[in-house]
């Protein structure tokens, strides 16, 4: 089976232009992201979650170590990588189909091809009646539509989603996780996604990487064996969520015991 | 968003308080008896400005004017946009320039008079430089907020969507500044404008500026109000056209 993305001895340091100051966000992981996968990263906040997702998209330059895309360096951000913001980074200027056609006018596609992948994208994540809203229009759920709807429009294999759902209400929150589900399970594609709800990962990954305080190393990696639609509510459900959660707190224990010492 | 208040009220409300702030107290002024060089009446102010409409010394200056104010506006949105756009992305050069951007910008344009004169002597440029002064500050350091104040995830977002710097400037960066830049021209084009009198200090034979200067000098009270009251009107229309282009950039 061919290894959709694989990081080694993946280091990241981050300097400070102005102070010169570095920070060890990432340290020495090591860690492989199958193609077709549904793989949910948890881990303390500062622990570089976002870091390695920035990574793998190419926003951020590898440090130190390789991290490979099919065997392939990542150099820099490509149409086969496609991102979801928590703050859906949506250009207020643009409508919901512009906002959406914005990676296809970069390709240089003919207004006709765009206009109809565009819409397509629309439709397939609940934006019908919306195509001509501005985004200060729209409810986060509405923006968070978008923000996906953008990102696959250019059909990328790879979907890297930093905490999507973390600003929305509960309600809106498990629509779009099941509409996130559905989406992923129609076609084949690797979705990277990281949140701070234990129960988010349970229900949505196929496998979940648990990290350690900074700098981050990935710190064990639990199989999902359940199949979908899972039922948040079954004793198999809770169970699974147990060593997740226990792992997860041990680690944000160690992040506190570190702030205060540094404080 | 609050409602738009109805056109026809907005008019008459202003007319009355040009009545009452303006037109009431300068009558009663007027009527118990203070002297025309002190304060002219609505009569001798219409007649000194017929006088100037005729000789053509009233459009005249105002045009003089303009064209200097333009001029050292648009001198000062294309170096101080540019620069401060470079500085907005460049923690380091923008650590270099911040003491002397500062400082200088508390020294008013009326300070620069004399060397302005020693450095241009009674040429255009000397006008120039002041008004361009004046417009250079108030738009560089809300230039360089404005472009430290994008919002990284739309860059983060245009760059995994595929697009180049050069589209990420155009397409990005450049609209999303763009209602800030507005605001902060309306700012420094009041500015410069305010400027102008000290600009027209500076060894000048025309405009608006040089109308009042002259008329105090003669004791002409009448002149200097209507070259007063023509600046005054002069800022509000401008100061109208670009709130009406903020409107079109509202997002
Ligand atoms: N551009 C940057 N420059 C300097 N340090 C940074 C930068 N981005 C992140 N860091 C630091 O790197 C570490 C990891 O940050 P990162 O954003 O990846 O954490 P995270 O796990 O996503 O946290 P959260 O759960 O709060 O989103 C933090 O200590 C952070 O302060
Ligand atoms: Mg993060």
């Amino acid at each position: 089976m061919s290894h959709m993305i694989e990081a080694r001895q993946l280091t990241k340091r981050y300097v400070n232009e102005r102070t010169g100051r570095e920070v060890l966000a990432l340290d020495h992981v090591d860690f492989t992201i199958a193609a077709g996968e549904f793989l949910c990263l948890v881990g303390p906040s500062g622990c570089g979650k976002s870091t390695f997702l920035q990574m793998v998209a190419g926003l951020e330059q590898v440090t130190e170590g390789t991290l490979t895309i099919n065997g392939k360096p990542i150099a820099g951000p490509g149409a086969d990588r496609g991102m979801v913001f928590q703050s859906y980074a949506l250009f207020p200027w643009r409508n919901v189909i512009e906002n959406i056609r914005f990676g296809l006018e970069i390709k240089g596609l003919s207004k006709a091809e765009m206009n109809e992948i565009a819409h397509a994208a629309a439709h397939q994540v609940g934006l019908h009646g919306f195509e001509h809203a501005y985004p200060k229009e729209l409810s986060g759920g509405m923006k968070q539509r978008v923000g996906i709807a953008r990102a696959l429009a250019n059909d990328p294999p790879v979907l890297l989603m930093d905490e999507p759902f973390a600003a929305l209400d509960a309600q809106t929150r498990e629509m779009l996780q099941e509409e996130l589900l559905s989406l992923w399970q129609g076609a084949n594609r690797t979705v990277l996604f990281v949140t701070h709800s234990v129960q988010e990962a349970v229900y949505l990954g196929s496998r979940i990487a648990i990290m350690t305080a900074r700098p981050g190393r990935i710190k064990t990696v639990i199989d999902v064996g359940l199949q979908h639609p899972r039922d948040i509510t079954a004793a198999a459900f809770g169970e699974l969520m147990k060593p997740v959660y226990a792992a997860l707190k041990e680690e944000v224990l160690k992040a506190a015991v570190s702030a205060r010492a540094l404080a | 968003m609050s409602d738009r208040p109805n056109t026809a009220r907005v008019l008459a409300l202003g007319a009355l308080g040009v009545l009452l702030l303006i037109v009431v107290p300068w009558t009663l002024a007027v009527l118990s008896g203070v002297r025309p060089i002190i304060l002219p009446s609505g009569w001798q102010l219409l007649d000194a400005a017929d006088f100037l409409m005729r000789t053509d010394v009233l459009l005249h200056s105002t045009w003089v004017s303009l064209v200097r104010v333009n001029l050292g506006f648009l001198l000062a949105v294309v170096t101080a946009v540019p620069l401060g756009i470079v500085l907005g992305r460049s923690p380091l050069l923008f650590a270099a320039f911040e003491p002397v951007v500062e400082s200088f910008r508390f020294v008013i344009p009326f300070a620069w008079i004399p060397l302005a004169i020693l450095w241009f002597g009674t040429s255009e440029f000397g006008k120039l430089f002041i008004i361009w002064y004046a417009g250079f500050f108030v738009l560089l350091l809300p230039t360089i907020e404005a472009v430290q104040g994008i919002d990284k995830d739309l860059i983060a977002a245009a760059r995994t969507l595929g697009a180049t710097r050069w589209t990420i400037f155009w397409r990005v960066a450049f609209p999303a500044i763009v209602p800030d830049l507005l605001l902060a021209m309306r700012v420094a084009f009041a500015v410069c404008w305010i400027a102008i009198l000290a600009a027209e200090l500076v060894a000048s034979r025309a405009g608006l500026g040089y109308m009042i200067t002259d008329a105090r000098e003669l004791l002409q009270t009448e002149v200097v109000i209507i070259g007063m009251v023509v600046i005054g009107c002069i800022g509000a229309i401008y100061n109208a056209l670009f709130i009406r282009l903020q409107r079109l950039v509202q997002y």
